[in-house]
């Protein structure tokens, strides 16, 4: 069951709310998703990430473009700290998507964002381990990644624990990494509150098995990284 | 291993950054919170909150320049949607910091926006009931959002649970309460991720005591609605 709030029509956005109207629409039509969703295993996956269109979050989200605007800005410039040498890497950003959809259990993005995930270097059979809830067989360094992000979504940080993350990651990416998984809660249940369709964990662990055997084509690595310089633009304007 | 993460030097930052991050030590400023922390009856918030200089949640987050303006202007944006006529109210927006900072235990924000919220309407016994756990003292509507708010904060909002959101305050307004709510779930996880000082149940149930006595100065319901940016451009072709 969805209800998720309709994307407004341009011609009903007001006049000074146009230019992030379009600035949505556009950025995200940029990861160019058409060929990544016809790879999915689960049609029901598509109701909430489509590809060929926005997506229905962004698009309840556009009834009030500034907002959308800002917060589709945010994910440009996550998505864009893994290209400097001591920001939060490809790989922790999207161990964060695989955790925390996990705690939270917003199963379609953990769906979507696995390949990502795989194909910038997170390790398929952590994540299977993970959505099977085998937590033992992740390395120390995944778990305790896994345990800092869970902390975060559920306000139970200590200083040591933070000072830990800080020594592995260094200062500006654990500032990073506590941020995006902060953004990212917001997003699932933003999500959630509107409804938008979930797949099943059964699914997804039959995706992610797919994955670990090989059977699914992995994206290129750099293929939903925008350029530093346009994430600084956006910021900017 | 400073916590929370200290407020970077400004001449540490890439020249990128440099613009973002005056952007939100200016925007923090206009605020103008230095005669407003002088009427705290508890010195131990100005930890958390002073009032002075830019509040420990937003110096760590200029640990990544580029985020932290982002965040700080989504605020602007969310605050000003009680400005329109089709949103919510900015009673509703500032009840969403009292029963979300109940919520999830963060007695701080409580304490600071208190006065606003009873300069915008919200019933200081409503803000008392919410402490000691009486819903039952709680007003029909009051509950019900109190209750919308809870469901979001856990993912739990039901499509009945929605479409009555939506018939109390509109279509837009719906969209845009709730995505207060996400942005604040986000806002309170980092502080405390980030550790930032708390203070105790007894000074701030004082304090609200006090407000509800009518010993406390309260600002005026207008100072916290800050002025927008300009519109976002375009993206270059």
């Amino acid at each position: 069951v969805s209800w998720t709030p309709p994307m407004p029509d341009r011609d009903d956005v007001r006049d000074d709310e146009t230019a992030a109207y379009d600035r949505v629409v556009n950025q995200q039509k940029a990861y160019d998703y058409v060929p990544f969703v016809k790879t999915f295993l689960h049609p029901e996956v598509r109701e909430a990430f489509p590809g060929d269109r926005l997506q229905p979050y962004f698009a309840a989200m556009l009834q009030s473009p500034l907002i959308s605007a800002g917060m589709s800005n945010l994910g440009l410039v996550y998505r864009t700290r893994g290209e400097f040498p001591d920001g939060m890497t490809h790989a922790d950003r999207e161990w964060v998507d695989m955790v925390l959809c996990d705690e939270v259990e917003c199963f379609w993005v953990l769906y979507v964002h696995a390949p990502d995930a795989a194909s910038v270097g997170v390790r398929p059979e952590a994540i299977l381990a993970m959505v099977e809830g085998r937590y033992g067989d992740l390395t120390p360094e995944e778990s305790e990644k896994d345990r800092f992000i869970r902390a975060v979504i559920n306000g139970t940080m200590k200083a040591d624990q933070y000072a830990s993350m800080q020594a592995l990651v260094g200062t500006r990416a654990a500032v990073e990494i506590t941020c995006f998984t902060g953004h990212l809660l917001k997003t699932m249940r933003l999500m959630q509150a509107f409804g938008v369709p979930d797949t099943s964990r059964e699914h997804l662990i039959e995706w992610v098995q797919a994955i670990v055997d090989g059977k699914v084509a992995i994206p290129d690595s750099r293929a939903r990284v925008p350029s530093p310089a346009a994430a600084a633009a956006a910021v900017s304007n | 291993v400073p916590y929370p993460p200290p407020q970077p030097d400004r001449a540490d930052l890439r020249p990128e950054e440099v613009e973002p991050y005056d952007r939100l030590v200016a925007r923090q400023a206009a605020y103008d919170y230095v005669p407003f922390v002088r009427t705290f009856l508890h010195s131990e918030v100005l930890e958390a909150f002073p009032g002075t200089k830019v509040q420990p949640y937003f110096g760590a987050l200029l640990g990544s320049p580029l985020i932290a303006d982002l965040i700080s202007e989504l605020g602007v944006v969310l605050r000003t949607r009680g400005e329109y006529a089709d949103s919510h109210s900015q009673a509703d927006r500032e009840w969403v910091d009292m029963v979300l900072c109940q919520e999830l235990g963060c007695n701080w924000v409580i304490y600071v926006h208190a006065p606003d919220a009873i300069a915008v309407g919200v019933r200081p016994a409503a803000i008392q009931a919410l402490r000691a756990g009486r819903d039952d003292l709680l007003s029909a509507d009051e509950l019900e959002k109190a209750e919308y708010i809870r469901a979001v904060i856990g993912g739990t909002v039901t499509e009945a649970q929605y479409a009555r959101l939506q018939a109390a305050v509109g279509s837009r307004g719906a969209v845009e309460l709730t995505a207060f709510i996400g942005f604040l779930i986000m806002t309170i996880r980092l502080n405390q991720a980030y550790g930032v000082k708390d203070i105790g149940d007894e000074a701030l149930d004082e304090w609200i005591e006090a407000l509800a006595e009518g010993r406390v100065e309260l600002p005026d319901p207008r100072s916290r609605v800050p002025t927008l940016r300009t519109p976002p451009s375009p993206s270059p072709a």
